[in-house]
């Protein structure tokens, strides 16, 4: 946890500097789009710029959200007393995984979560166990199909089900041990979802 | 060889970037065709044969490195440069072993990536010239 | 006072949900001292109660049990004088009916009849014959008592009344002290006689002495109105008064205690006579009969005392022990969780760093195309009027891609330092590995890339893929600093425990002030292109690896980089 934490204070100036940078690059795009609005004539490229300045405004948009689950990421580790909002961790973690499923042609579905549960845990460590189960479930999953994360709350604990795909397909994988060893070192209870299909991640209470 | 003569294959999944890679590309007169995915790039390799291709390691559907490999089977003689954002020399490594030319990492620097484009198309050009030598090793 | 009695209220509740917060150092110190607490008072109270208790009822006990005895003796010892006082007025009575007067009148007869009665029964001091009027007609003994006359003395008057008669001790002649008995004799004709014995309390301090009482005890014979019949120690002589009231008047022998003339704590123990107008008392000071009791209650305090001390001892370990299981346990999570991470390929927060670092690329990689391509287009355009402004932008924003890179370089550093993953490995192979990657490049310069690997090179264990890492960068630094035609020459030999690895170029080396700064991050000698991270990551790898790096250069001659790397796992590895 100690390097966790280490690392989570590098991550989190490196987020830092790498935001005010994507801010500036906003600025200057923006006042490109400005000087193009006012005077263009002459150049015959215009359009053009003003199509590229498009795509440079979209990826940067992109590039502040991706820079603020990184910031998520760097004070995971961090121990609250109130412990971790799972919605948060989950939402961070699907953020980050969605590329990683995108490149098995799965799309990552979040469902609308029970925001306010929380748990003992830290962030990192609930999105190490969800992270487990994903890699679990995409390592399944036939290309093409849809994964719905969700946090709900069950039992006067805070869940979080992954909806597919079949749980004793699930604990075939290789990347099944991990999740299993995680889960019992964090406390979290394994189980099936409803009618056998995805599985269900316990989260422990926390300590308030 | 003239910069004009070549032929190179762009294949990334990133839309944006690829299409204004090969615009840059163009504006400094060399010919790039584009891909977005593995498929289409092995479809593309085999019809036309380009003198380089330069792949991204991580795409969805048919990995980087799996379309380097049946590339390296079937078109030998085209040198491949693998594009990595991974920000880990590990893909790249991987690559140089499976028979890539060279590896990048994004974001790229255009010269850097013609410099290599150069060195990969002279290479080839020896390489094929000497009889009986093996490619990519 | 008030947090004890919170704690009495509620011990358990509040333990528990101190037990879930324990975490830092302080807490435990806090909760540390709630458990020992409560596990004393616990203990001792009941301990404390039980003592006291058991010290009362022993106390109480105890009395009894020394007062009992003394009642007992007090009791026998009565009852002996009883029986010496009935068997001597048996005899008398025997004497006076079994003898007539003439014989009894009889100064010989009498005489042999005292001696024999002497003999028999100790104590008798003289025998005499007294008519009815009073007058002693017969005497035997020490005294010159006959014609006597007791017609006034009021034993006289008695014995006639009553028929027998056994006096207190009196001083009579010769001023000692001693008893009468007298007892009178009916015939059938009327006539009356009354014969009289005189006995020696000598006898009586025998039965005293009998008693065996300590010295310090004292026994005596009184008789109803507090006069001594016998001697005492402490509270009167003889025919004395009593120096302390007599005490009440029981049919059966009694104790009690209380404070004598000399001012001491003292058991009286008393029996008053049935037939008799006499009480025997005996007194023991309390101090000696207590003695006993004192040294068990001395006992008893001690051992409470080690019982409260090993309470003590016994909480305080306990307390320990529980906080240490706690702290253990809290640590034994803690380590479970770190060797999960270590087990995984990157440490948890380094694997999503890494993550998003790329995909943070991603966008990074477009935004530098479109500025490059508008760049590009910027260069081969004519003039217009906001060229020159646009240009600007552009530039701008091509340097602040620049700086991300270095950003995610640098923290995709650290994450990569944390992952290590040991295995067992060949640095010779991974030496040549990384310089066939370069061979393309170095064959296209020719520059000539030579190879001296030990044969007999030991395995050691280290990381694979941070060691290609390392060798890369630095096969990639030598090629930049030598010109076309150049010579590069890597060299991998065991040296005592370890294995040292030399890279060494024929570039253009470098300055001295160069050197010192050159495992600084940032610090690069490619303008505009180096992130200047390379060695500095290097520096890290080796580090962390347990391994050392040195670096000789000459501007003008070339560079020799020396890296030695140890052939087991090093604390600098955990």
């Amino acid at each position: 946890m100690r390097d966790a934490l280490f690392m989570g204070r590098m991550t989190a100036s490196a987020t830092h500097e790498l935001q005010n940078i994507l801010a500036t690059i906003r600025e200057s795009s923006g006042l490109m789009e400005d000087l193009l609005a006012i005077s263009s004539e002459g150049f015959a490229h215009a359009e053009r710029f003003k199509k590229g300045l498009c795509v440079l405004a979209e990826q940067v948009e992109r590039g502040m959200i991706l820079t603020e689950q990184l910031n998520f990421c760097a004070h995971a580790p961090e121990m609250s007393p109130a412990g971790a909002d799972i919605n948060e961790a989950v939402r961070a973690l699907a953020g980050l995984s969605r590329r990683s499923a995108a490149r098995r042609k799965t799309t990552l579905v979040l469902a609308h979560g029970r925001s306010g549960l929380r748990t003992a845990l830290r962030a990192v460590e609930v999105m190490d166990a969800v992270g487990a189960a994903l890699e679990a479930a995409l390592d399944v999953l036939p290309m093409g199909t849809q994964l719905m994360l969700s946090v709900e709350e069950q039992g006067g604990l805070g869940v979080v089900r992954l909806d597919a795909p079949s749980f004793e397909a699930l604990r075939q994988t290789p990347a099944w041990a991990e999740l299993a060893g995680l889960a019992k070192t964090l406390g979290i209870g394994v189980s099936a979802g409803p009618a056998g299909q995805g599985v269900v991640l316990a989260l422990p209470r926390p300590a308030a | 060889m003239n910069a004009k003569d070549w032929k190179i294959l762009l294949v990334d999944d990133e839309r944006e970037f690829i299409t204004t890679l090969a615009e840059r590309l163009e504006l400094r007169g060399i010919p790039a065709r584009v891909c977005f995915d593995g498929e289409s790039a092995l479809t593309a390799i085999a019809a036309e044969e380009p003198h380089v291709v330069v792949l991204d390691v991580l795409m969805p559907g048919i990995k980087g490195l799996e379309v380097l490999e049946r590339v390296k089977r079937t078109n030998p003689q085209v040198q491949v440069l693998l594009l990595t954002g991974h920000g880990s020399t590990r893909d790249g490594i991987e690559g140089m072993r499976l028979g890539a030319y060279d590896y990048m990492m994004k974001p790229l620097n255009i010269d850097t990536l013609i410099e290599k484009m150069e060195s990969a198309i002279d290479y080839a050009r020896k390489a094929s010239a000497l009889p009986g030598k093996a490619d990519g090793q | 006072m008030s947090k004890l009695a919170d704690l009495i209220k509620h011990p358990l509740s509040g333990l528990q949900s101190d037990v879930d917060e324990a975490e830092s150092p302080i807490r435990y110190t806090l909760l540390r001292r709630k458990i020992f607490a409560l596990m004393a008072a616990a203990t001792l109270i009941p301990l404390l109660a039980m003592a006291v208790l058991n010290y009362y009822e022993h106390q109480s006990a105890m009395a009894r049990e020394i007062q009992n005895p003394l009642r007992v003796l007090v009791n026998k010892t009565k009852n002996s004088f009883e029986l010496f006082l009935t068997e001597r007025s048996s005899t008398v009575s025997l004497i006076a009916s079994a003898y007539t007067y003439p014989e009894l009148a009889d100064e010989k007869k009498l005489g042999r009849i005292f001696s024999v009665m002497k003999k028999e029964f100790k104590g008798f001091v003289d025998l005499g014959l007294i008519d009815a009027h009073g007058t002693q007609v017969n005497y035997v003994g020490p005294y010159a008592l006959k014609g006597k006359n007791y017609a006034e003395q009021r034993w006289f008057q008695e014995v006639r009344i009553k028929g027998k008669y056994v006096s207190d001790v009196f001083m009579g002649f010769r001023k000692f002290p001693h008893v009468i008995i007298a007892v009178q004799h009916m015939t059938e004709d009327g006539r009356t006689w009354i014969l009289r014995a005189t006995l020696d309390t000598h006898q009586f301090e025998r039965i005293i002495a009998s008693m065996s009482l300590e010295p310090d005890a004292d026994a005596f014979l009184v008789n109803g109105q507090g006069i001594m019949q016998t001697g005492s120690n402490n509270y009167g002589k003889v025919l004395e008064k009593m120096s302390f009231p007599l005490p009440p008047q029981t049919y059966e022998p009694a104790v009690l205690t209380m404070r004598d003339p000399l001012g001491r704590d003292v058991y009286l123990s008393y029996a008053y006579f049935p037939e008799a107008d006499l009480v025997l008392i005996a007194v023991k000071p309390r101090g000696s009969v207590l003695k006993t009791w004192y040294t068990v209650r001395g006992d008893l305090l001690f051992i409470f005392a080690l019982g409260v001390v090993a309470v003590f001892v016994t909480a305080y370990r306990v307390t320990d022990v529980l906080i240490e299981r706690m702290k253990e346990s809290e640590e034994r999570r803690e380590m479970a969780l770190r060797q999960v991470e270590h087990s995984q390929k990157l440490s948890s927060i380094g694997r999503l760093a890494a993550g998003v670092a790329h995909e943070v690329n991603n966008p990074l990689a477009i935004i530098n195309e479109k500025a490059g391509l508008m760049k590009d287009i910027m260069d081969r355009e004519t003039e217009f009027p906001a060229k020159a402004k646009i240009e600007a932008q552009v530039d701008s924003i091509l340097r602040a891609v620049e700086r991300c890179r270095g950003i995610t370089h640098r923290m995709l550093g650290f994450a990569r330092r944390m992952d290590v993953s040991i295995e067992d490995l060949d640095v010779g192979e991974i030496i040549k590995e990384t310089a066939g990657f370069l061979s393309n490049e170095a064959m296209h310069r020719k520059v000539d890339v030579r190879l001296e690997i030990d044969p007999e090179l030991p395995r050691i264990f280290s990381d694979r893929s941070q060691l290609q890492q390392v060798f890369l960068n630095l096969f990639n630094n030598a090629l930049a600093a030598v010109a076309d035609g150049g010579r590069i020459v890597a060299m991998v030999h065991a040296v005592g425990e370890s294995v040292e690895i030399t890279v060494r170029d024929n570039g253009c080396g470098m300055s001295d002030d160069t050197l010192k700064h050159i495992f600084e991050p940032f610090f690069t000698t490619k303008k505009g292109k180096g992130t200047g991270l390379g060695l500095s990551i290097t520096y890290g790898i080796i580090k962390r690896l347990g391994g050392d790096i040195a670096v000789e250069s000459e501007q003008g001659v070339g560079t020799t980089l020396t890296i030695t790397l140890p052939k087991g796992q090093r604390e600098a590895l955990a």
